[in-house]
C-alpha cells in the first residue's frame, strides 16, 4: 500500500527537486539582472557626464569663436551706439522682425541682451 | 608738434591742432603742458593711427561736438546715418580695420569718427537677415534650440510685418 505524497515523480525527478532547480535558476537570473542594472546605471551616469561635457565644449568653442569675431569684442557702449543708428530713420516705429530693434534681438545672446537692455531702442 | 608712440612702437609726429581732435590727447596735453615727451598709445597700432590722423587732418579746424549736442540728438531720436562723401570714402576699409578704427576712436575719444564708424556698421546691418548679419560679422548663433523656439514664439505677433 502506498501513501499520498507531494513527491510526484516526473520523468525520474521529484517536483521539489524541480522547484529547487528553478530557485537556483531564478537566483542566477536575478544576479544577472542586478548586475545588468548596475551596468545600466553606470552607462546612464556616463551618458549624463558626456552630455554635460559636450555642452561645456560647445559653450567654450562658441566663446572662443566669439573672441575671433571683432564684432564680438566691441564694448557694450559702442554696440549700443551702432544699434541706435540701426533703427529705421522715420520717427514712429512699427515693430518688424526684419528691422531694428527686433532684428537685433535674434542674432546672438549678447546682441539680444544689449538690445533688450536699451530702453531708447523701443 | 606732438609725439605719439603706437602699440607696435612706431612714433608719429603730429600737429597739435590735428591731434587735439582727440579729447583724450587734448586733455593729456592740457594736463602735462608743453612737452617733447612722447605720448604712448598702447591700444592703437600704427596702421590704425595712420588712418585716424588722416581723418583728423581732413577735419582740422571743425568745431568739436559738445556733450549737450549729443544729448539733444538722443532726445529728438535723430537717427540719420548719412555720411559725407569724404568720410564714406575714408571709411571704406576692410572689416577688421573698420572695427579697429571704431575702437581707436572710442579710446581716443574722437566722437565724430566714432559716429562715422558706428553709422557705417549700422548701414551694413540694415536690410539684412539674421543669418546674413551673422555671416557678415562672423557671429555665432549661440541660442539653444529652446531659446530659439522661445524667441520665435515671442516674436509671432510681429511676424510678416
Amino acid at each position: 500500500m502506498s501513501f499520498p505524497t507531494n513527491n510526484h515523480p516526473v520523468e525520474g525527478k521529484s517536483i521539489s527537486a524541480i522547484v529547487s532547480d528553478r530557485e537556483q535558476q531564478l537566483d542566477t537570473v536575478l544576479r544577472d539582472v542586478s548586475a545588468l542594472e548596475t551596468v545600466m546605471v553606470g552607462i546612464k551616469n556616463l551618458h549624463q557626464s558626456l552630455v554635460e561635457q559636450r555642452h561645456k565644449i560647445i559653450q567654450s568653442k562658441l566663446l572662443h569663436i566669439g573672441f575671433m569675431s571683432v564684432a564680438g569684442r566691441l564694448p557694450t557702449e559702442i554696440l549700443s551706439q551702432i544699434f541706435h543708428y540701426s533703427l529705421p530713420e522715420h520717427e514712429y516705429l512699427s515693430p518688424a522682425l526684419k528691422q531694428a530693434p527686433m532684428l537685433l534681438t535674434s542674432i546672438c545672446r549678447r546682441w539680444r541682451e544689449v538690445a533688450v537692455g536699451m530702453p531708447s531702442l523701443w | 608738434m606732438v609725439h605719439l608712440v603706437t602699440s607696435d612702437n612706431v612714433e608719429f609726429v603730429v600737429e597739435k591742432e590735428v591731434v587735439e581732435r582727440s579729447v583724450l590727447i587734448k586733455n593729456m596735453l592740457e594736463d602735462v603742458g608743453e612737452s617733447d615727451q612722447s605720448i604712448p598709445l598702447a591700444n592703437v597700432s600704427s596702421a590704425v593711427l595712420r588712418k585716424v590722423i588722416e581723418y583728423c587732418e581732413h577735419h582740422r579746424g571743425e568745431p568739436l561736438p559738445s556733450g549737450d549736442a549729443d544729448q539733444n540728438q538722443d532726445e529728438t531720436r535723430k537717427r540719420t546715418t548719412d555720411i559725407s562723401e569724404w568720410d564714406q570714402k575714408f571709411i571704406t576699409v576692410d572689416q577688421e580695420m573698420l572695427f579697429e578704427i571704431i575702437l581707436a576712436a572710442n579710446y581716443l575719444d574722437i566722437k565724430s569718427l566714432l559716429d562715422v564708424g558706428c553709422k557705417t556698421v549700422a548701414n551694413m546691418i540694415k536690410g539684412k537677415t539674421p543669418d546674413e548679419i551673422r555671416r557678415l560679422f562672423n557671429i555665432v548663433n549661440d541660442f539653444t534650440p529652446e531659446e530659439e523656439a522661445q524667441i520665435k514664439k515671442e516674436n509671432e505677433w510681429a511676424e510678416d510685418r
